[in-house]
């Protein structure tokens, strides 16, 4: 699809992209990553060319870019750059649709294709399409950018590090989104970033880049599993970790962040407290930090409103283990009893932490790629 | 040529005078409009409609009020001055940073200890880019003064005109514009070299 | 006061005349000045260099006082509207062009990139993301320009241009304060009335997006 033979870019003096090379194929989801400097925002923009290399050549499905004219090159390319590049004096339905209309799409296409791609973000063309940018919040913004991209249906999307100016939460939602739209639209992304936690959760290929060269170039399992040099490694930090999983007890997966409550707390005390910590179920324990049972948002909603302590109204089923049984045994009762989560105690019957489905998948994880560094 | 400097030294004693009244009840009317919550748009309107009123225009009607001659002048400069002066002292108290203030109540400062130990001294960089504006502004506006019998270079460029003398025209102007110049030059040094000393 | 009616009763068409001269002369220099000013101000926006010293001396230009220009106006061209209009449009120029090219530079960068990459030709780029985001400044030239020029026009009065400043200035010399009070007052009038229409068209043609954040 896309084909880089020799690429080479000096700035002044600064060799910026040095003798680079490499093939990304249709569909494939490519994440440029590296320490700031290394190259990969200079790459992905000689796709676009909105800047040219000096020597060696670009391909894509066959074709020199370089012959051909800048203008239709970027209409079959969507681009979606960090700081949103939203234009403030358009609504967001004109936004979506500059490409189309660039290319002469007949009015009705224009619309249909906006309502379209404004109901795979879940954001009601009713709703959203008259509104400007300014008007939206940051995440809103940067899906209207990343559809914007895609209104005209380029087989290719860059994306310059579209996230990084996001929040953590909604940073998180729209790497999901844009991950989802990919293999349902399957585009070819080219995607650079400088995070390794975006890059391992996005990429199909991570290519690694340094200095203008290309240290690595593989998919996120085996950059975990071999990373090519020390300077990935540091990269990758924590994330290569943890020797046998065997071995390891549900302490070490057990999630510490624990919502618990006293017995002696009333019960529209409990309420608030779900509700600011955005759980439906709080455990309950006596004074002593032991298990005293577990209250669930249906229980409070069923009971009405009742005055009084919440240990009146606790409800004893619940699942504890002991901190130092295997994992997999964890995993595995969890699984067996179907609950939400396990309890976690140690020998004081103190409540240390949980086991859900979340600490299942991190300990999966570290399975497959954490054994072999 | 020594007339044309006595025109200089005229039309900047003029333009002194104004602009020392001006810069006076200019950051007068500024601190009344930060005082005075209601009055801020009041006054700042008001001075922009002034000095949306023409030149000629302004001065001929303080002309039946003062009279022919240089304090009708004098009085409308003052008033055109008064709208950049006015502005850069409301919004030059109004930009200090808020601890700073709440620091100054803090510590028990009345209302005009405040004024004058903290705002006014922190706004002065920006009052005074506003007495600079109308300094430079005043200098070409007075030449005008002459059409209602003002003293300054005015005078030989309207004689100028008058006899078809572009000499004369020129022996006026080129000192005007000289000293519009030379007053913006000074005054932005002047302008950086407080700014550099308040931070 | 009831001799001052009679006076406007008596003096009603020259005084409408006056006026509309007046308007005239304005709307002929800050249309000549628009045509001029904003394909140069645009153009200097694509060579910086340039338009640094263009602007430097646009700079000194503005401080040469209008009484000057005329001045010279009459004692080159002539008696008459035409050496007005030419010098009343130099002057409208100016105020214009500085904000035109303040306007398109200020554009923010990334808009231009974001225009870029998705495929504008830079004709495309100017007309739909530069101008319609400078649009505001532009207008705000203008509108210094107007407020200007009517303020200068009446000065044009004394090269013989007519307008309102024919009556201010007869007013002066056979010492007529009607004359003066209906001359001065217009004059305020029109450039208070026409200064706030024309921030009246401003905010109207600023897209709603540019002006959520103030």
């Amino acid at each position: 699809m896309i084909k880089f033979s020799g690429i080479s870019k000096s700035f002044g003096k600064s060799k910026i992209i040095d003798n680079l090379s490499f093939e990304v194929k249709e569909g494939e989801f490519i994440v440029l990553i590296g320490p700031s400097g290394c190259g990969k925002t200079t790459t992905l923009k000689m796709i676009n060319r909105l800047i040219e290399p000096d020597n060696g050549s670009i391909n894509i499905e066959g074709v020199d870019i370089s012959s051909v004219d800048t203008v239709t090159l970027r209409r079959k390319i969507g681009y979606v750059i960090q700081q949103i590049g939203l234009f403030p004096n358009m609504t967001v339905e004109e936004n979506i649709c500059i490409v189309p209309k660039l290319l002469k799409w007949e009015k009705e296409k224009c619309i249909e294709r906006t309502k379209e791609l404004l109901e795979l973000v879940s954001m009601p063309y009713d709703q959203y399409g008259k509104k400007y940018p300014t008007e939206l919040s940051g995440g809103q913004q940067q899906r209207v950018g990343v559809l914007r991209a895609l209104a005209a249906q380029p087989p290719i999307v860059l994306m310059d590090e579209p996230f990084g100016a996001l929040d953590p939460l909604t940073r998180d939602a729209l790497q999901d989104e844009v991950k989802a739209l990919q293999q349902k639209l399957n585009k070819t992304i080219i995607f650079v970033t400088h995070d390794m936690d975006e890059a391992l959760k996005m990429a199909d290929t991570i290519i690694f880049m340094d200095k203008g060269k290309i240290l690595q170039m593989a998919s996120p399992e085996e950059m975990l599993r071999k990373p090519a040099s020390d300077i990935i490694r540091e990269f990758m930090g924590k994330r290569i970790a943890y020797g046998n999983s065997q071995d390891l007890s549900a302490e070490a997966f057990m999630n510490t962040n624990v919502v618990k409550t006293t017995e002696n707390k009333q019960t529209f005390e409990c309420l608030e407290l779900m509700k600011r910590k955005k759980v439906n179920s709080i455990i309950v324990t006596n004074n002593n930090n032991e298990f005293r049972g577990i209250i669930t948002i249906e229980d409070l909603k069923k009971r009405g409103k009742i005055e009084g302590p919440i240990g009146n109204i606790v409800n004893e089923d619940a699942e504890l283990i002991h901190k130092d049984i295997a994992a997999k045994e964890a995993f595995e009762r969890l699984i067996e009893t179907k609950r939400d989560y396990l309890i976690v105690v140690d020998d004081e019957k103190q409540i240390i932490g949980i086991i859900n489905k979340t600490s299942m998948v991190k300990a999966l994880a570290d399975a497959l790629w954490g054994d072999l560094a | 040529m020594f007339s044309i400097l006595n025109y200089t030294v005229e039309h900047l004693y003029i333009v002194f005078i104004a602009c020392v009244f001006s810069a006076i009840i200019g950051v007068m009317l500024g601190v009344i409009a930060y005082w005075v919550k209601y009055l801020d748009a009041i006054i700042l309107t008001l001075a922009d409609i002034i000095q949306t009123i023409p030149s000629l225009a302004l001065l001929a009607m303080l002309m039946l009020i003062f009279g022919l001659g240089n304090t009708t002048l004098i009085a409308g400069l003052v008033l055109y001055s008064l709208l950049p002066i006015i502005r850069n002292t409301y919004t030059g108290i109004q930009s200090i940073a808020p601890h700073i203030k709440e620091a100054a109540i803090g510590m028990g400062m009345s209302r005009w200890q405040r004024l004058f130990k903290i705002e006014l001294p922190l706004a002065f960089p920006m009052i005074f880019s506003g007495v600079k504006i109308a300094t430079v502004t005043a200098i070409g506006i007075s030449v005008i003064g002459v059409l209602i019998g003002a003293g300054g270079l005015g005078y030989p460029i309207y004689r100028g005109i008058q006899s078809h003398n572009p000499g004369l025209i020129l022996s006026g102007a080129i000192p005007v514009v000289l000293l519009a110049l030379l007053f913006d030059y000074i005054m932005t040094l002047l302008e950086k070299k407080i700014t550099v000393i308040k931070k | 006061m009831s001799e001052f009616i009679t006076f406007l009763l008596d003096n009603q068409r020259m005084i409408f005349q006056s006026l509309a001269i007046h308007i005239h002369l304005v709307i002929v220099a800050v249309f000549i000045g628009c045509l001029i000013a904003i394909p140069i101000g645009t153009i200097l926006s694509r060579y910086q260099k340039t338009a640094k010293m263009v602007l430097g001396v646009v700079g000194i230009i503005q401080t040469i006082p209008g009484l000057v220009m005329l001045g010279f106006a009459l004692v080159f061209f002539g008696i008459g509207k035409l050496p007005a209009v030419i010098v009343l449009a130099l002057y409208a120029i100016l105020p214009i062009l500085t904000n035109t090219y303040i306007g398109i530079t200020e554009v923010d960068k990334h808009y231009k990139e974001a225009a870029r990459g998705i495929g504008m030709t830079s004709i495309q780029i100017l007309f739909k993301v530069e101008l319609p985001l400078a649009l505001s400044a532009i207008i705000s030239g203008i509108k210094i320009s107007t407020v200007y020029i009517i303020s200068w026009a009446t000065l044009a009065a004394l090269i013989g241009a007519g307008g309102l400043g024919d009556l201010i200035w007869t007013g002066l010399s056979t010492t007529n304060d009607h004359l003066i009070i209906v001359g001065a007052m217009l004059a305020a009038v029109i450039a208070v009335l026409i200064g706030a229409a024309i921030g009246y068209i401003q905010n109207l043609v600023t897209p709603r997006g540019l002006k959520v954040r103030r």
